[in-house]
């Protein structure tokens, strides 16, 4: 028994190593460049739009400090000094982690696992280069299997309970994304529900909302599965990155979309995680100047602020 | 050495969201919350607190001060999050009771929705926690 468990984890962890002679090092250093980066933006977006909460006021000059030290973290990474990187934004971090205690958003937990991680490892050396990136793969499997299965256990997405319940309370964004798939009359009885108890149902009688629905959670539980396989891997990563923009679209949640097509990036082979980093890096970019500057650069890409 | 640290917290990182669903289902913590990755599975279940004053007997509205309303704040806050991990908010009645003098008790409603996924009907769960003077 022990010794079938362990020729799977073998096998396991075999599936999510990288093929020798792969450009692993490099794309690790990619990869924890634009880690910081997002940390780093993440930071700034407290300082531009700080939290309007007695509770969870930052200590103004503090975020500041803060986001600052891993700004430079981030530079400090384009740098021949760049292991140490990781390391030293590690304290910032956990200072804002401190800071939001149990506000923090899921997004900021799942950069701080792979900062722990980054900051573990040397992409460098051969060992650890492996196990870094075995790690980083896992944890994204792990998330994107993790919540497909929850919206499985909550039971809210077989006939599409808590897509209705978002056209009806959710903002505009989730009508002008979802309505089309909704019958006028439908959308009209939702959007008059009040919060009585007792309101609803918050069920739409439209095949292509309820398909939609259960596609969600069926393509987050299956698509781990498909990304580990190296013979659907390739597919199966750029589906999910179209997929992970796609459900972006009503939540508006960019921020973790970048920082989670960087870590389901790292499947893709001939080192692809490296070479669209300026790409990334502009969006990283694009997402501050929208943050401090809405009324030129629009709001679209900011409405959640990573903050979910 | 940093290997087994490596594989262990990637072990809890797997198991965290099985332990969050089952602090959901015992303890209605936040499935949006505390990292168990069920953000956008249900409606994000807020709480409400509201305080009703008891004088001679009679409900009376109470005149909230500045720190009723910042304690009441942050026990709604926290409650929402942590559910029933959060005990119930008698010191909180006592503190506010203790502040307004011509109250001869306070009771705090504390509301939830939630959606039931067999009926897809909003739910409403209220409860109360009653603070009085000896």
């Amino acid at each position: 028994m022990i010794g079938i468990a362990k020729r799977r984890l073998s096998r396991l962890a075999e599936l999510l190593a990288e093929p020798p002679g792969a450009p692993l090092a490099r794309n690790l250093r990619a990869f924890r460049f634009l880690l910081l980066l997002h940390v780093s933006v993440q930071s700034w977006s407290y300082v531009i739009t700080p939290i309007r909460s007695a509770h969870l006021e930052f200590p103004y000059a503090g975020s500041i400090v803060v986001s600052t030290l891993i700004s430079a973290c981030a530079l400090l990474a384009l740098t021949r000094y760049g292991r140490v990187a990781p390391i030293l934004a590690l304290p910032p971090l956990i200072c804002r982690l401190a800071w939001s205690g149990l506000w923090t958003p899921n997004h900021t937990v799942l950069a701080f696992a792979c900062l722990l991680l980054t900051a573990t490892l040397d992409p460098d050396r051969d060992d650890e280069g492996v196990l870094l990136v075995q790690g980083l793969r896992w944890i994204t499997l792990v998330v994107l299997f993790s919540t497909g299965l929850q919206k499985l256990l909550h039971g809210c997405w077989f006939r599409g309970e808590f897509l209705a319940w978002m056209l009806s309370k959710g903002t505009d964004d989730w009508r002008s994304t979802f309505g089309l798939l909704v019958p006028a009359s439908e959308m009209e009885r939702l959007t008059a529900l009040d919060y009585r108890p007792g309101s609803g149902p918050y069920r739409v009688d439209s095949v292509p909302f309820i398909l939609l629905s259960n596609f969600t959670y069926l393509a987050e539980l299956l698509l781990p599965v498909l990304i580990l396989l190296r013979r659907t891997r390739v597919a199966a990563t750029l589906f999910a990155i179209g997929f992970l923009l796609a459900i972006q679209l009503a939540p508006r949640e960019f921020m973790f979309f970048l920082l989670f097509t960087n870590l389901v990036l790292l499947f893709l082979p001939c080192g692809w995680s490296r070479r669209l980093t300026p790409l990334m890096a502009c969006g990283y970019l694009y997402l501050l100047a929208a943050l401090a500057r809405p009324d030129l650069f629009g709001d679209f890409v900011i409405k959640a602020n990573g903050r979910i | 050495m940093k290997r087994r640290a490596v594989i262990v917290f990637l072990v809890f990182f797997t198991a965290w969201p099985l332990v969050h669903r089952a602090l959901v289902a015992a303890f209605e913590i936040n499935p949006w919350k505390l990292a168990g990755w069920a953000m956008f599975c249900v409606p994000n279940p807020s709480t409400k607190l509201r305080v009703q004053g008891v004088r001679h007997g009679l409900e009376v509205q109470v005149d909230l001060t500045d720190r009723d309303r910042l304690e009441l704040n942050d026990y709604n806050l926290r409650r929402g999050i942590l559910g029933a991990l959060e005990p119930r908010p008698t010191e909180l009645a006592e503190a506010i009771l203790a502040r307004h003098p011509e109250l001869d008790g306070v009771v705090l409603f504390l509301s939830r929705y939630s959606l039931d996924p067999r009926t897809a009907l909003l739910e409403w769960e209220v409860e109360e926690t009653r603070a009085s003077r000896p």
